[in-house]
């Protein structure tokens, strides 16, 4: 799997670092040394070394801070604590920090090349299993893009063959029935793709993915965006928005672009599980650590019995009203997947007949966070 | 005289569709089934404008003939076509969404438009007559 093993020596003592180096070199290893803990740790960074022997008393930074940190650099680096005063304590402590061995000063030739063979077969094993991992993530999304093309391809023919027909201007008259049943085809065509779409955003829900894009702002302008965005839906169904919220609301800490998925779900429920006339009330307001977006509707409302399934996917309430509104019953699994990944929480409260309260509870952006997330950046970029 | 709109697409059924949807308005239709037998047609037929897919023979196969006639030099077999009008078509939305959105037009990607399948019979209609027009 590799040429060459890389072995970098953390150690204060000159004479440790000259002998380590030596007696690896000659195993065939490419060694590298530094005298303090920081110099290591970059020392690390950049050469990604499969091994490091780390003394635990050094001056500047200890030998357990430079195990954390290099845990931080490769999880699945190999390190091996080397100390004078071989304590089980200590052993113990750095252990737990992750070191994989311990070897007491003074040691031997033989002792080093036996500990640092063992810690490589390790580093071996664990660089294998990261491959194996990542082979079996490639897999998993070659099978999604497959799928996607797959199923895509012939639903996508199907539907514009109906398009094409109901276009009475290029393919002639219809019957009405003709045409009425026609349309639905299509529709359930609609519906069919919708699901694999969902269905694949929901395979592509992953927690570090939403961390990886979050940062402090103001949730306001995404709501309006949200409300303008159903707006023609709203009005084709005769159902009011409405967007009531107080000026002074801290920031969220989130991803702008999933949370807009949830907020555009929530809301396009509550027009169509509503009556002509009604409306949907957004609302801001904070409860605890969160921020809470309570989104009401005067809707059809869902049944007691039903409340703890909604949010399982595929799952649908049945009944007349429902009936004629296409959807994948994946649309509520995958908000509270969103809402989930953020640390938040959903809630519902529901009234048979009366309508439904959906709230989001989104944890709130530290006071500094703005500034924080603004500083981190500069810094990346005197770097480079 | 009729335009003449040369489809290039491995998939039948789109080329059905579109045949159907041009025939209606008198335009001529020629259909290459990929990249290849597209280049072919291409000198051969002289379109007015090509419609194309973009994974054919494979993934990228529609890109690399845009490439071909829009950087064909002068001198080149390609050199006379490489002006024709070319309207893309594909499946794909997610990955390939926006980053073929701001390519559009651009070197990287040389056409003049850009439609995501399913199509609506009556815009690709209206696309194509503006961009006959032009």
């Amino acid at each position: 799997m590799k040429d060459k093993f890389i072995i970098l020596i953390i150690d204060d003592e000159e004479s440790i670092r000259d002998s380590c180096s030596q007696v690896l070199s000659k195993e065939g290893y490419s060694t590298e040394t530094a005298e303090y803990g920081n110099v290591g740790l970059e020392k690390a960074k950049e050469m990604k070394p499969d091994l490091v022997l780390v003394d635990l008393k050094m001056p500047g930074i200890s030998g357990m801070e430079v195990l954390e940190s290099l845990k931080d650099i490769d999880p699945d680096i190999v390190s091996i604590v080397i100390t004078g005063y071989a304590t089980i304590e200590s052993a113990v402590e750095a252990m737990k920090l992750g070191a994989y061995d311990y070897i007491p000063k003074p040691f031997t030739p033989s002792e080093l090349r036996i500990i640092t063979r063992r810690g490589l077969e390790r580093r071996r094993l664990l660089l294998e299993t990261a491959a194996l991992r990542q082979e079996k993530k490639q897999m998993e999304e070659n099978f999604i893009s497959l799928v996607t093309h797959e199923l895509r391809s012939p639903m996508i023919a199907v539907k514009q063959y109906f398009d094409v027909i109901l276009e009475e201007e290029i393919s002639g008259k219809l019957t009405e029935k003709q045409k009425e049943m026609l349309s639905r085809a299509s529709q359930r065509i609609d519906g069919l793709m919708k699901l694999v779409n969902d269905w694949l955003q929901m395979m592509g829900i992953k927690e570090n993915g939403v961390a990886k894009r979050s940062q402090a702002f103001d949730i306001k302008p995404l709501l309006a965006e949200a409300i303008e965005l159903l707006k023609p839906l709203a009005d084709k169904s005769e159902v009011a928005l409405q967007l009531e919220s107080f000026d002074a609301l801290p920031l969220v800490y989130g991803d702008n672009s999933t949370l807009k998925h949830v907020f555009i779900n929530l809301l396009s429920n509550g027009i169509q599980y509503n009556r002509k006339g009604g409306k949907v009330a957004v609302c801001l307001r904070e409860e605890g650590g969160f921020l809470a977006v309570d989104i009401t509707d005067t809707g059809i409302g869902i049944p007691e019995e039903n409340l703890p399934l909604i949010f399982d996917q595929f799952y649908r309430v049945r009944g007349k009203e429902t009936r004629k509104i296409i959807g994948t019953g994946l649309g509520l699994s995958i908000v509270k997947r969103i809402v989930e990944a953020h640390k938040g929480q959903i809630k519902v409260h529901s009234t048979l007949g009366k309508g439904s309260t959906f709230t989001v509870l989104l944890p709130k952006a530290p006071q500094n966070q703005k500034q924080n997330k603004g500083l981190k950046k500069s810094i990346k970029k005197a770097r480079v | 005289m009729n335009k003449k709109i040369l489809i290039i697409d491995d998939d039948e059924d789109f080329v059905a569709v579109t045949e159907a949807i041009f025939g209606s308005k008198s335009y001529q239709c020629v259909a290459a089934y990929s990249g290849k037998e597209g280049l072919q047609k291409i000198k051969e037929e002289n379109p007015d404008l090509i419609i194309v897919d973009v994974m054919m023979e494979d993934m990228t196969a529609g890109f690399r003939l845009v490439n071909i006639l829009r950087t064909a030099e002068e001198g080149s077999e390609y050199y006379p076509y490489s002006r024709i009008p070319l309207l893309m078509v594909t499946i794909y939305e997610d990955v390939t969404k926006r980053g073929i959105r701001e390519k559009a037009g651009t070197t990287l990607l040389p056409v003049d438009e850009f439609m995501r399948k399913p199509i609506k019979p009556l815009e690709l209609l209206a696309k194509i007559e503006q961009m006959l027009a032009k």
